[in-house]
């Protein structure tokens, strides 16, 4: 399927067509000018893939960096300017999410009936909620965890789930080939 | 010690590799980089000057996580060099590959020494690395990125027609 990247744009098999028009919206997302680039191109595919791996790395590197420290690797950091960096983990983000459309549009029949994808989407979507409580639960403590001071239980506990669904992001988003 | 390397390209081990065990191998290569690459960006981006507050000689804990995702790296990069290691040798991208690793990884050692390691852990919150220093940190930057752009573009090509070269 993806596989065809460095080929022309595959004509479509009876199969795919027939899916196709029982998916509208799929269908028109495919027939994007997205859609359509990413197909015709020869170097589209890859390209997007690197950003996409160098987003990655920025937005865990940094989210990874803020959990580690919590949980107290690191902990002469302190955490108040660590956090500060997370307008950087936003962009990796930013990268990611358009990249990772650029991806759907290209094919969305492969990922949207993709476990290891709908799994990823999941993910990505629980790794939020817990960014979320940990900012209604513990970002106001942030400053008080300056260089040597150790963060609260309920702070480690929402890091190592970060650090976890993280993990299960890159697991899931590296099956979604073999699924 | 070409046909050394064909051997291994055509054997069971190889074909195990492949055909078994690729995926995991893979989410391990990947976990691995955004360790190492991940840490060493929050690293330089300190040097160059985001994350003033940040005491430089504090981040040298985040180096042994820095080698803790090079170990697995070196690991499952093997492995994933053990399928095709013919294909590979003679592969510019995979030479230009390993010689951007090494150069990250020299840059990452020298700011380490004389930067990371230097100094109280609890001082220098808001100190100024010198230009040398800054410069030191864009190379390794640039490393990085580049050493991923030549393995995603390794996965399309050396790999591709193995027939796993997909992901999102």
């Amino acid at each position: 399927m993806i596989s065809t990247i460095f080929a022309a744009e595959p004509v479509p098999t009876a199969d795919v067509i027939a899916l196709y028009a029982a998916h509208p919206i799929l269908a028109w997302i495919r027939a994007t000018q997205i859609g359509e680039f990413v197909r015709n191109s020869t170097w589209a595919f890859p390209t997007l893939q690197s950003l996409h791996f160098i987003g990655m790395s920025l937005l865990i590197g940094i989210v990874g960096a803020i959990d580690l420290r919590v949980l107290g690797v690191a902990r002469a950091v302190p955490l108040g300017p660590l956090h500060r960096l997370l307008p950087l983990a936003f962009i990796g983000f930013g990268i990611n999410l358009t990249t990772g459309i650029f991806f759907f549009c290209h094919d969305p029949m492969v990922y949207a009936f993709n476990n290891a994808f709908r799994l990823k989407m999941l993910l990505i979507l629980a790794s939020g909620l817990n960014a979320l409580w940990f900012g209604l639960g513990v970002f106001i403590d942030v400053d008080k965890w300056g260089p040597g001071i150790e963060a609260s239980y309920l702070a480690k506990v929402i890091s190592a789930l970060s650090l976890l669904i993280w993990i299960g992001v890159i697991t899931a988003g590296r099956y979604i080939a073999f699924t | 010690m070409e046909h050394l390397l064909l051997a291994q390209e055509h054997s069971a081990f190889a074909n195990w590799l492949s055909q078994g065990i690729y995926p995991p191998i893979l989410t391990l290569h990947s976990i691995g980089m955004a360790l190492l690459v991940g840490l060493q960006v929050v690293i330089n981006l300190r040097v160059l000057g985001f994350g003033r507050g940040l005491p430089i000689p504090a981040l040298r804990r985040f180096m042994k996580v820095v080698w803790i995702g090079f170990g697995v790296n070196a690991v499952t990069g093997t492995l994933l060099f053990l399928i095709a290691p013919y294909k590979l040798v003679h592969s510019t991208l995979f030479i230009l590959k390993l010689s951007l690793i090494a150069s990250g990884l020299i840059l990452g050692a020298v700011l380490n020494s004389s930067l990371l390691t230097v100094g109280d852990e609890y001082a220098q919150a808001n100190a100024n690395p010198s230009l040398r220093a800054k410069t030191l940190a864009v190379l390794s930057l640039t490393c990085w990125m580049a050493a991923i752009v030549t393995g995603r573009w390794l996965a399309y090509t050396t790999f591709g027609d193995i027939g796993f070269d997909t992901d999102g």
